[in-house]
């Protein structure tokens, strides 16, 4: 009784957590069923905590379901990490908007993928991704440019294992060409008939804080031309970076 | 037992709720005491709460100070309501930046408060009356009012019994005023607000309907009230409000 009188607020936060990744994860709208499904929560607790975050509005009710509601939309407003790098990388992408026309996306590194945190729709419909989008680390041009100046080896590892050996050298290959040229590309990796061109941000150590990205029509996207303005916005994005710090 | 569970899964809630509500706009970290005092909380609950918070990525640590986390902007995004109407909205709002050169608000209703979904600021530097996210009062907002204009009975009774805050000397807090104009915005199809929410800022604000003709949203445009040009932006205002509603229908239409 003691034991669990001093674990059940850990518990109690680890499941509220483990409500809202599986509403993160669904996309849309998710049941109370689903939820107790996918969590291994009895169906009971689900539907009480749901409750609890229908009435603080982390949750709304939606489509005999529930989705993410308002307050995590106020929250997630105001994160350090996305409004720091709004108010510095906006000049930068508006430059480089008009120099290439193209979907421009800045995103930081979570876990094996990237997480978009500002889009700029180009001439790319549909834009393959937006604001709070994943992309997967292994294929894109964001992914790859983090990954080529990487401190965090246990990500590094975990996407190597899953590739075939033959796949893990030239993707080591490609890591290291990144690392002296700054700019990694995905030709058609991801999305098909898409082109992705992207740069590091770096910190004054040289470990990456970001990345920057034009993706664009294969038919359209010529990486001899795009790396440059993309190499050159990721600089003025971690001057302007520095800046702010100081 | 039961009520027990019940009462500690709230607990918990709440204390995560104090604490993500310690951190305001302005995004300056806080330290753990810091957080504790503003959460009204315990020093050891907070630091417990935080580790587990900074595990899933909820908060961020960067030394001694904590931050909001990517996960929160991750789900934020995620939310429906502000995201779908924004994608919809933005060259709307954009034309009547443009066409004004005010700053161009976008905001929904959330009880007694708007919460602002999409801003675009003018060239000007027009001190910001919300930023994204942020929430105003209904009542003492053109952006409130253009919505509550349209609200049923029973919510805008709900708004009044709460008793009308004077945000400046110039904010209506007498509820028959307040129902006047309700009634005259319906006329004119636009809301207006003098300096009521904000010293030396005005703004004019219509409601945006959804194709059952409920009101969804409110748009406007807000700026430095001696330079402010009501004839320049009130048409332009409903003009954007009504081709946002249009927008609304024809896409509640169209084969998806």
């Amino acid at each position: 009784m003691r034991c669990a009188q001093r674990r059940e607020p850990v518990s109690v936060l680890d499941r509220i957590i483990a409500i809202l990744e599986v509403v993160r994860e669904a996309h849309g709208s998710t049941t109370i069923t689903q939820l107790a499904l996918a969590t291994d929560i009895p169906k009971s607790t689900v539907s009480r905590l749901v409750g609890d975050l229908v009435r603080r509005r982390y949750l709304v009710r939606a489509d005999g379901g529930v989705a993410i509601g308002l307050r995590l939309f106020e929250l997630g407003a105001r994160a350090s990490t996305p409004r720091r790098l709004g108010v510095a990388a906006l000049p930068v992408l508006a430059e480089l908007f008009n120099a290439t026309g193209e979907h421009l996306n800045v995103a930081v590194q979570e876990g094996n993928d990237m997480l978009s945190v500002i889009s700029v729709r180009g001439r790319l419909r549909p834009a393959p991704s937006r604001a709070g989008v994943r992309v997967p680390s292994v294929t894109t041009a964001l992914g790859k440019a983090v990954l080529a100046f990487t401190d965090d080896e246990s990500v590094l590892r975990g996407i190597l294992t899953d590739l075939d050996p033959g796949s893990r050298r030239l993707f080591e290959q490609e890591l290291a060409g990144v690392r002296s040229s700054e700019v990694a590309i995905d030709r058609c990796e991801t999305f098909p008939g898409v082109i992705g061109v992207a740069s590091p941000v770096l910190s004054p150590e040289r470990f990456p804080l970001a990345a920057i990205s034009v993706a664009g029509p294969a038919a359209d996207m010529d990486p001899a031309r795009i790396g440059p303005l993309v190499r050159h916005a990721a600089l003025a994005l971690t001057h302007r970076l520095a800046l702010q710090v100081a | 037992m039961r009520a027990a569970a019940d009462a500690d899964s709230f607990g918990v809630l709440d204390r995560m709720t104090a604490i993500f509500e310690a951190f305001d706009q302005d995004d300056r970290g806080l330290r753990i005491s810091e957080l504790a005092a503003r959460a009204a909380l315990p020093k050891s609950t907070v630091s417990r709460l935080v580790s587990t918070l900074v595990r899933q990525g909820y908060l961020e640590r960067d030394g001694p100070v904590i931050h909001l986390g990517l996960r929160l902007f991750e789900l934020g995004q995620l939310a429906e309501e502000p995201r779908e109407l924004r994608a919809i909205a933005l060259p709307a709002i954009a034309d009547l930046r443009n066409g004004t050169g005010e700053t161009a608000y976008l905001a929904i209703r959330d009880a007694h408060e708007m919460v602002c979904i999409a801003i675009m600021r003018s060239h000007a530097a027009t001190p910001l009356t919300s930023r994204i996210g942020g929430r105003v009062p209904v009542h003492a907002t053109a952006l409130g009012k253009a919505m509550l204009a349209y609200s049923e009975a029973g919510e805008v009774e709900a708004i009044l019994a709460e008793g009308l805050e004077a945000r400046t000397r110039q904010t209506i807090v007498e509820p028959e005023r307040l129902l006047r104009q309700l009634s005259d915005i319906r006329r004119d199809r636009l809301a207006v607000e003098r300096e009521e929410f904000a010293d030396d800022i005005s703004g004019v604000a219509s409601a945006v309907f959804s194709p059952t003709g409920a009101p969804v949203a409110a748009i406007g445009v807000s700026g430095r009230a001696d330079a402010f040009d009501f004839d320049l932006c009130a048409p332009a205002v409903r003009t954007a409000a009504e081709a946002l509603t249009r927008r609304l229908s024809a896409r509640s239409t169209s084969p998806a």
